[in-house]
């Protein structure tokens, strides 16, 4: 087997930061190659230093093209794409407003030839390579699991998270690539999803596709890949087989985290977690009067209902989880809370705000802040300026100044960086940022979207012990989490939400041991 | 109303009598399709006064000074402006957003106040006088031009550079990823733009006598924004009607002569607010109500039912 792709101390700063740091790596022809480490070690930035996005500031990277071999490091990336190299994005990156064909047909771009003088004259006999073209991309959406006919047309942005994120390779794959990669394909996938990316990337690569495959999912990764190596800070700290690799404990101790044996084997309902379980079942029970109240809410986009009568209530103190599948509407029942969406029918109310009619921004000065899924951080701003638009809801311009400072010596991850372009920090650290950011609004209630999503393992931990110590200062959370196993940890109550609607509920200790949310939300 | 009677009713007597106006609506709606085309590709440029100002004096100054006959003066000015775009793209299309737009709103007033009205040949401040101008006869071509010049872009929107055009207008770095080269195709599109507004340049001063330089600064500039933004740029036909419309307008509402631009002004805050797609573009016929008018409707409603 020959090297299909070939890096050689491949190195790139930014700033003071070794982002890539010396990493050669060999990828051969035909196999599923793993990038794992933890959010900061440097793989997207390998992936865009391969694929041309950014030049590497010395080192080799050489692909064996049908014309023999081929330095990539001087190239752009479309002439990279060319030479046989797509990728995905690791926030989606589709053509929003195209339709799901449309975006599979601008894939086939580089190996289609000019036809812009033919289309002067569409006559029939000359328009049949359109439709060979259209053909084939009904096609590829088809290998990906997409119905031509029924999300075809779509417009891209209307598909559910999951059917973009297929679509994102199916408009790879239109490319007919040699080597794929794609960067955290099942990132805020279910286990039922991610089940089926795996069998997807297993498929492409009995097809022949060799596949680079960058995820945080040991299972998926470990399941898959034929080959691994390893990142932190930067350089690369083990490759081989998913065995090796997965024994080795420099790796162990990098990536997974230190106590991560025992949450990795560990059982939903072990005796332990039950002591803890049965402490807090005494608050178990719906709050007589609750901070949050909402009944019967109902939202639409357009014709489509997203949220179908859902009634919950937030108790002072509690830590309150919404857990479900993609596209159930845990997402629109926070953004209707915070007043960025308006219900259809039903009530919301926080204390004596209604929150159905008021204005998102006198929302935030009541007490209630949100942290959005996907962070939404200002990626060109500093930390601090991030920061410190938290606090344009107050008044107390010096308090918020103090309160940023002390922020910033809470959590050191931001005050070392505090004037470092927000884009620039690693996944993990924008989204502790964006949860302080939240934090500086001063909430009484706050609204955790998707916080551990596209994390590390050992991030995940960090977050989720900033989560608790967040309450135990006495703010009341609400959380939204495709983790459900994390989130059902730490929650008092939880609510299951299936296609709009509240299926379970009950305190976390008892849906986690719920064999229907073990099967369905916990991999069990 | 006059206007739609006179328009359904004697549409012979109405071309007779408005056919200064259905010129500057043939020339309007070129540089309606010249805008048409950077927006496609997603780029807010604002040259085109500048590009329609270098096909208008080259023109003229070939039939001036030149032997050449007309068709190849016009030609001569698109071409020119297509080949000064080169050289403008060059350094400006690197930028995006509103700072392309600025870029190329100080290239309009560099081209007018530092080179026309500093070089001799143009006439400075006093513009030129069009010895070949033929108001009548300049119809022609400017009606035979709209038709085939709407079609070949629309075509061109079908094809794959049309298509690379809609994914680097959607989304340049994922464009890049699908082995698109932006940079190429985004200067394909600049100078397609600056060839047909230094043609419509071109064309009117075949229908005027006089080049004026101040015809070519910002107000011309933000003009044919306008027929774009009331059209909508979801196809090529958008712009087209907006220019169309835009351009009558003063005629429809002649009543209201004095206050033209007020109506222009209104009109365009209206499409703003209830039609941001432009009046051709996606939803049919849909207007977007305002959060505003909605919660004004619901407070309206529980009154009307007493």
């Amino acid at each position: 087997m020959s090297a299909l792709l070939q890096l050689t101390d491949v190195r790139r700063n930014f700033g003071g930061v070794h982002a890539v740091d010396g990493v050669s790596l060999e990828i051969e022809e035909g196999t599923i190659f793993g990038l794992i480490g933890p959010n900061g070690a440097g793989k997207t930035t390998l992936v865009n230093l391969v694929t041309g996005y950014i030049r590497s500031q010395s080192g080799s990277i050489r692909m064996t093209s049908r014309s023999g071999p081929a330095e990539l490091a001087r190239r752009p990336p479309h002439a990279i794409a060319g030479l046989g190299i797509a990728r995905t994005f690791q926030t989606l990156r589709l053509y929003r407003n195209l339709t799901a064909t449309e975006n599979v047909l601008i894939g086939m771009h580089s190996r289609r030839r000019d036809d812009t003088l033919r289309q002067m004259l569409p006559l029939r006999p000359l328009m049949r390579l359109d439709d060979r073209r259209l053909e084939e991309a009904r096609e590829t959406l088809l290998t990906v699991g997409l119905n031509p006919d029924q999300h075809g047309d779509r417009q891209a942005s209307t598909l559910s998270y999951g059917d973009q994120r297929r679509l994102e390779v199916a408009r790879a794959l239109a490319l007919k690539p040699k080597l794929l990669i794609l960067d955290e394909p099942a990132a805020g996938m279910n286990p039922a999803e991610k089940d089926r990316v795996r069998d997807l990337i297993q498929q492409l690569n009995e097809a022949g596709l060799t596949v680079l495959l960058i995820d945080h999912d040991m299972r998926l990764v470990m399941g898959v890949c034929k080959r691994i190596a390893v990142l932190n800070f930067g350089r690369k700290i083990a490759d081989g087989s998913p065995a090796t690799v997965s024994n080795d404990p420099a790796v162990v101790t990098a990536y997974l985290g230190s106590h991560a044996p025992e949450s990795a084997s560990h059982v939903p309902g072990s005796e332990e977690m039950d002591i803890a379980a049965t402490s807090k079942a005494a608050a178990s029970t719906e709050p007589a009067s609750p901070l949050l109240d909402v009944r019967d809410l109902e939202v639409a986009y357009g014709a489509i209902k997203a949220v179908r009568g859902v009634s919950f209530g937030v108790g002072k103190g509690e830590i309150v989880a919404l857990i479900g599948a993609n596209g159930a509407g845990k997402s629109t029942i926070l953004n209707t809370l915070s007043g960025v969406l308006r219900p259809h029918a039903g009530i919301a109310r926080f204390g004596d705000l209604d929150l159905t009619t008021t204005a998102p921004d006198k929302i935030v000065k009541s007490g209630l802040a949100q942290v959005p899924e996907g962070r939404e951080i200002l990626a060109r701003l500093t930390v601090r300026e991030n920061l410190e638009l938290g606090a344009w809801a107050r008044r107390d311009r010096g308090a918020a100044h103090r309160e940023i400072e002390g922020l910033m010596k809470q959590f050191p991850i931001l005050g070392q960086r505090h004037n470092l372009p927000a884009g620039q920090l690693s996944g993990g650290e924008q989204q502790i940022l964006a949860i302080a950011r939240g934090l500086v609004a001063h909430p009484r209630l706050l609204l955790l979207d998707e916080p551990s999503l596209g994390l590390a393992p050992q991030m995940v931990d960090t977050v989720f012990e900033v989560i608790q110590r967040i309450h135990s200062e006495g703010v009341t959370i609400l959380l939204v989490e495709q983790n459900a196993l994390r989130a059902l940890e730490i929650a008092d109550r939880a609510y299951v939400v299936e296609t709009g609607r509240i299926l379970l509920s009950g305190t976390g200790a008892a849906l986690r041991r719920n064999p229907e949310v073990q099967k369905a939300y916990l991999g069990g | 109303m006059d206007f739609f009677v006179q328009l359904l009713t004697n549409p012979v007597g109405f071309y007779n009598q408005h056919e200064l106006l259905i010129a500057q609506i043939g020339i309007n709606a070129i540089l309606a399709i010249a805008i048409f085309v950077t927006f496609y590709s997603g780029q807010l440029t604002l040259a085109n006064a500048a590009f329609m100002a270098i096909g208008a004096y080259t023109t003229v100054l070939m039939s001036l000074y030149l032997p050449t006959p007309l068709p190849v003066n016009m030609l001569a000015g698109a071409l020119l402006a297509g080949l000064v775009s080169v050289l403008v793209g060059l350094p400006v299309l690197r930028l995006r957003g509103v700072f392309l737009a600025i870029a190329t709103i100080g290239f309009v007033e560099a081209l007018r106040l530092g080179v026309i009205l500093n070089v001799p040949i143009t006439g400075e401040g006093q513009g030129l006088h069009n010895p070949a101008a033929d108001p009548l006869g300049g119809i022609v071509p400017i009606l035979i031009s709209l038709p085939i010049l709407a079609y070949l872009v629309w075509r061109l929107t079908r094809s794959r550079l049309g298509q690379a055009w809609s994914a680097i207008r959607e989304d340049e770095l994922a464009a890049s990823s699908n082995g698109i080269n932006v940079p190429l195709y985004k200067m394909i599109a600049f100078i397609i733009s600056a060839v047909l507004a230094g043609y419509a340049g071109a064309l009117e001063t075949h229908i005027n006598f006089f080049v004026d330089p101040t015809e070519y600064g910002i107000t011309r500039t933000i003009q044919i924004l306008t027929f774009a933004v009331v059209g909508g740029v979801t196809n090529v036909f958008g712009p087209i009607v907006g220019a169309v419309f835009l351009t009558a307008l003063p005629e429809i509402v002649r009543q209201f002569a004095a206050y033209r631009d007020v109506v222009n002004g209104i009109i365009l805050i209206l499409v703003i607010i209830f039609r941001p797609q432009g009046i051709v573009g996606r939803g049919g016929l849909a207007i977007v109500k305002p959060r505003w008018w909605i919660r004004w409707r619901a407070h309206e409603r529980p009154a009307a039912a007493h």
